[in-house]
């Protein structure tokens, strides 16, 4: 007993000097209180570390700021020529190269032209704006790849199966489109195609009842770059896997975009909507232009309307076995009014996101 | 049976609160004790409630207040199914997280005994729902293990959104002459598949160790150190599972005097307890009295008196997380041993009439900033007795009192400076008479103050008790109840007290000061 009495009292002190051992971490929990408490200042304003820019060379272009408190922030590169905008966002108190770098990419349609750009920062709780360096594209950035095209909508013969259900507009529609916002006084919105000369258009002035608008569908043997009756990525892994489009918002706030990945679960070259799986992935629209979005596969998620997808025949999101893409207008709940969005250059990639 | 008369200037002018409320209640506890055969006991206490404008009927409650079985199998595993109290260890499963806590003099203990008797808190147990069983076995090396596993019900599902949540506990612990050691675990989790539309579930568990046994003949060790996991399930925006350690270690040293004990210990800011970090007292609750005042109708903040004899503002059970507290009553441990992101230092000493805590803390993180808390709490009871004219005169004390400190930010420009800094404190004392001029009959008085001064800032958590943001908190809190009064002893099991009590809040924060007087009548009858 005397040797346990021992051990005891050996297991006191180590556990007594783990204490003191344990006793000191520099870490912080919570946000900080200068972030919350502390005023806003600018201590250093927004600028670049280079004024020209060759994309083609591979160069990037290094934006930093200096802020007193750590807020959100959103930093904007506009093409003064073609318009084209890329948006960079951030919560950093010291914005710097790495969290803040341009490498030619656009957040909104149309890609960028060798042209001067402006740049600004601005915040999403402070009114203030930050105008910075000029930067210069002398060349322009490769056009990235991507796996498959669904459509670019320039091909009027593409079969598009499309479905309404209040009265809507659901077409493909060529060069500029004007679109009624059904405002009083009348007003109308201006549409060029994000690419090319043809888009897919889907609006409405819904009442609150109506919830679905308007869909389209498009099976993957009709498809710009048609694999078969199935698409065909390569991979089975939804984690490498990304669906892509350019998607027009009008900014009316209370649309949403669903997209829908029909799987053939029991490869009979039918899509049977009562026992085969359909995944789906939302987007609130809440943008006005062109905007690039990009949804990796394993976002998507199995359907829970009874009888439009939620069975799923195999239990599993099935890469193989997507035969249609599906995409609809939603209205978000208990709104009224317009609600519309573009569609353009439907597309997947491979591994990353396509960053035009 | 109770009258109330609001006071204070919070009632000048006020139309809309009623100057004088009475109320009170006629509790009937009968309990039925049945003996089916020498190994099984079933004990059923039934509560008839009368109200006091309850005439012919009106305003009776009548509910099974306790149900549970108990028994032996084969006489080696003990059970108890139904009704089950719950504890185990302060830094696992302990109910003692209250605000004014124990030490009052005898005129206010009739009323937190009561709140524990009420709430089923006595001995620090947590009342729940299940079964609780263990047993003894003979384990080599140990003279016997012990162990024990302990299923219940934390929360009913609504069978759409909220699903169920269980409690579970294990325990074993191994004992060999004077030494002990012991494994626990506590584990609060949802069982999703009981709620239709909802496939969320959270569960927080907690594993422990300890050990305890002697040094010397007056001397004596204990220690306990273990993790928490806590996970979420089918919550897209939960953050991702998270283990975080505790431990703590003692001593106590019996002198004639009386005894020593010394304990340091260590909780980590992530360590969640829902067995030893539930409050018992809900600050989010109205008042059973003037819950709001003034003609803008503003919610009264809960005052000593509530505390004291409000039993609707204690919890009844276990919640999965860190719940709001009030500095005003407690900064420095406010979940108790298990308060997270704490290192402290206590040193306590237990006489035959005085009793002293004092606690050295300070946080294991900065919250919010890299400098931490440091925290300092004092807590002292004594009694003294002697005789008055004959008759013995008692008289007991207890002051408590706490300090939190913290600088502020420096050195980041204008607009910055003390940004952060807190300086905080919080007393109460107690004090109270009472005299025996006849053997069944005692003059009591008593006098409670609690006072609060300063600037903290108060971390408002999401519902993943997360730190999200915080609120900078400043008092100036006084309040003052002091009461006195009689009892009479009627026979051995009942008395009559009758007390007269004034209190008077002053809370910079209030929209005025708030007097309270109140008489009541408290019959009790045990048999």
């Amino acid at each position: 007993m005397n040797s346990v009495i021992q051990h005891g009292r050996g297991l006191w002190a180590v556990a007594a000097m783990g204490l003191l051992v344990g006793c000191t971490k520099p870490e912080i929990e919570g946000p900080e209180l200068q972030d919350l408490f502390g005023p806003f200042e600018v201590l250093e304003g927004l600028s670049a570390d280079r004024s020209e820019v060759n994309f083609a060379a591979g160069e990037q272009v290094g934006f930093t700021a200096k802020l007193s408190i750590r807020t959100d922030w959103k930093l904007e590169i506009i093409g003064l020529e073609s318009g084209a905008r890329k948006v960079i966002e951030g919560r950093e108190r010291d914005i710097r190269a790495e969290v803040a770098a341009w490498d030619g990419t656009i957040t909104f349609a149309p890609l960028f032209a060798e042209e001067a750009c402006a740049t600004r920062l601005t915040f999403v709780e402070f009114p203030d704006t930050l105008w910075g360096d000029t930067v210069v594209v002398t060349g322009l950035r490769t056009a990235p790849e991507v796996a498959l095209v669904v459509s670019d909508f320039e091909n009027p013969a593409q079969p598009v199966a499309s479905f309404t259900e209040p009265v809507s507009t659901n077409l493909r529609a060529t060069g500029t489109y004007y679109q009624n916002l059904f405002t009083s006084p009348p007003s109308f919105a201006t549409v060029e195609p994000a690419q090319g000369s043809g888009m897919w258009i889907m609006s409405a002035n819904h009442v609150p009842a109506n919830i679905f608008i308007c869909g389209a569908a498009i099976d993957a043997a009709q498809a710009t770059t048609s694999t078969g009756t199935y698409f065909d990525f390569g991979t089975l892994n939804p984690e490498h896997v990304y669906f892509n489009a350019l998607v027009y918002g009008f900014g009316d706030g209370i649309s949403r975009l669903q997209i829908g990945l029909k799987e053939d679960d029991n490869l009979d070259g039918t899509y049977d909507r009562f026992t085969e799986g359909a995944y789906n992935a939302e987007v609130p629209i809440d943008w006005v232009g062109w905007k690039v979005v990009s949804i990796r596969a394993d976002a998507f998620l199995r359907s829970t309307i009874g009888g439009y997808g939620n069975n799923d025949a195999t239990g599993r999101q099935d890469l193989d076995r997507i035969m249609q893409l599906e995409f609809l207008l939603l209205a978000q709940e208990q709104t009224t009014g317009f609600v519309g969005h573009g569609l353009d250059f439907l597309n997947f990639t491979v591994y990353e996101p396509w960053r035009p | 049976m109770q009258h109330d008369a609001l006071g204070g200037s919070v009632a000048d002018g006020d139309t809309v609160t009623p100057a004088r409320v009475m109320g009170g209640a006629a509790v009937f506890d009968f309990g039925i004790r049945a003996r089916p055969d020498a190994a099984t006991e079933v004990v059923a206490v039934t509560r008839v409630t009368s109200s006091l404008d309850g005439f012919w009927g009106q305003g009776v409650g009548f509910g099974v207040r306790e149900l549970y079985a108990r028994g032996l199998i084969r006489g080696v595993v003990r059970y108890r199914i139904g009704d089950v109290d719950l504890h185990l260890t302060p830094l696992t499963l302990s109910n003692r997280n209250t605000d004014l806590g124990g030490g009052h003099p005898e005129m206010l203990r009739v009323w937190s005994d009561w709140i524990d008797y009420d709430r089923f808190y006595r001995g620090g147990m947590w009342r729940q729902q299940g079964v609780d069983a263990d047993a003894v076995l003979a384990v080599r090396p140990f003279d016997e293990v012990a162990i024990r596993g302990i299923l219940a019900k934390n929360r009913g599902t609504d069978y759409f959104f909220t699903p169920d949540r269980l409690l579970g506990a294990w325990e074993a612990v191994g004992t060999r002459d004077s030494l002990r050691i012991g494994y626990r675990g506590v584990s609060l989790f949802d069982v999703p598949t009981t709620a239709q539309f909802s496939e969320a579930a959270t569960a927080t568990t907690v594993h422990t160790v300890n050990g305890s046994g002697p040094l010397t003949p007056h001397g004596s060790w204990g220690a306990e150190a273990g993790i928490s996991h806590r996970s979420h399930e089918g919550l897209p925006e939960a953050p991702e599972p998270a283990t975080a350690e505790v431990a703590e270690a003692w001593t106590r040293w019996t002198r004639p005097a009386g005894a020593w004990t010394f304990t340091v210990r260590h909780v980590a800011s992530g360590f969640r307890s829902a067995g030893a970090q539930s409050r018992q007292v809900d600050f989010g609750a109205t008042a059973a009295t003037w819950p709001f005042v003034t003609n803008r109708e503003v919610v009264r903040s809960l005052t000593p008196a509530d505390l004291l004899q409000d039993g609707g503002v204690y919890r009844p059970a276990i919640a999965p997380g860190l719940q709001a507290y009030s500095p005003i009553y407690r900064a420095v441990e406010p979940y108790g041993p298990a308060t997270p992101n704490r290192q402290s230092l206590t040193a306590g000493f237990a006489g035959k009439s005085v009793a002293i805590e004092a606690i050295l803390a300070q946080e294991a993180v900065g919250e919010g900033i890299a400098e931490r808390r440091r925290m300092a709490a004092l807590q002292a009871t004594a009694s003294h007795t002697e005789l008055l004219a004959g008759r013995p005169l008692r008289i007991d004390g207890l002051l408590r009192t706490e300090r939190t400190a913290r600088p502020g930010l420096a050195d980041l420009g204008p607009g910055f400076d003390g940004i952060g800094e807190v300086d905080w404190m919080n007393a109460r004392a107690e004090l109270g008479v009472q005299w025996e001029p006849e053997p069944d009959a005692a003059l009591h008085a008593a006098v409670l103050a609690v006072t609060a001064r300063g600037t903290d800032y108060l971390a408002v958590r999401d519902g993943y008790d997360r730190i999200t943001d915080y609120t900078a908190f400043d008092a100036t809190y006084t309040a003052w109840l002091a009461t006195a009064g009689v009892m009479y002893r009627f026979t051995p099991s009942s008395r009559l007290n009758i007390q007269y009590r004034t209190q008077w809040v002053d809370d910079a924060d209030a929209p005025g000061t708030f007097g309270w007087n109140q008489w009541t009548f408290l019959y009790t009858l045990f048999f």
